[in-house]
């Protein structure tokens, strides 16, 4: 499945990061390698809020997913 | 499982200096230069190395934006031994100044957070789609998306 991140950035910086596709803990192992790396950039992230997605988001994302797929293997 | 965050940000170049390199070096001069610049064509305005008080007196700054709007400019100061960001001006005697300070400091702060999150994922060896968005009350949004 692809993994996508997602990031909104508002005008005073404020960046709101949505992981999506990401097996397992895999999500948080990526988010601290972002918000590393970021570090190293420059930009210091300071976690305001942390949401685990429930199963009715994950199972929407998934059915997108596979939309998307279907889309593809139709062209 | 997958998980939606929200950050605070704040711009502090310390990789560079914590090397034992000086400030200029750090990844992130490059990413407030191009930040930088990016606000002052926003706003159409200049970059230069000099601000002025209202008594006219210049000051030097690693980079100051004037517009039409704030002539006396806005600087910003990276400092040498701690890497962090400050911005200089005076707004004495001119109505509605500040709030336009404000506007600037607030975007250059939101190019710097676009660029450095396109770079970060792109070193996680994601591809890359930046989409600026008009916004009611932000002015402007922009949506970094990485695919793996």
């Amino acid at each position: 499945m692809t993994r996508t991140i997602r990031v909104e950035i508002s005008k005073n910086g404020r960046i709101e990061v949505d992981f999506r596709g990401f097996p397992g803990e895999t999500c948080l192992d990526e988010q601290e390698n972002l918000t590393r790396i970021l570090k190293s950039l420059g930009l210091w992230a300071v976690p305001v809020t942390i949401e685990r997605k429930d199963m009715q988001q994950i199972r929407r994302e998934l059915g997108a997913e596979e939309e998307r797929r279907k889309e593809v293997r139709a062209e | 499982m997958s998980l939606i965050s929200s950050y605070k940000t704040d711009i502090r170049l310390t990789q560079a200096l914590s090397e034992g390199r000086s400030v200029e070096e750090d990844p992130g001069w490059d990413i407030l230069h191009e930040a930088v610049w990016a606000a002052a064509e926003e706003f159409m305005g200049e970059v230069s190395h000099t601000v002025k008080d209202f008594y006219g007196r210049s000051f030097y700054a690693d980079w100051v934006i004037s517009t039409p709007e704030i002539p006396r400019g806005i600087g910003i100061n990276v400092d040498r031994k701690t890497g962090q960001v400050m911005f200089i001006y005076d707004s004495y005697g001119l109505e509605g100044y500040a709030r336009r300070i404000q506007e600037i400091k607030e975007r250059v702060l939101q190019n710097y957070s676009a660029i450095a999150v396109s770079k970060a994922l792109s070193l996680l060896n994601y591809q890359v789609d930046v989409v600026e968005e008009k916004h009611a009350t932000d002015g402007k949004r922009v949506i970094v998306t990485g695919v793996l």
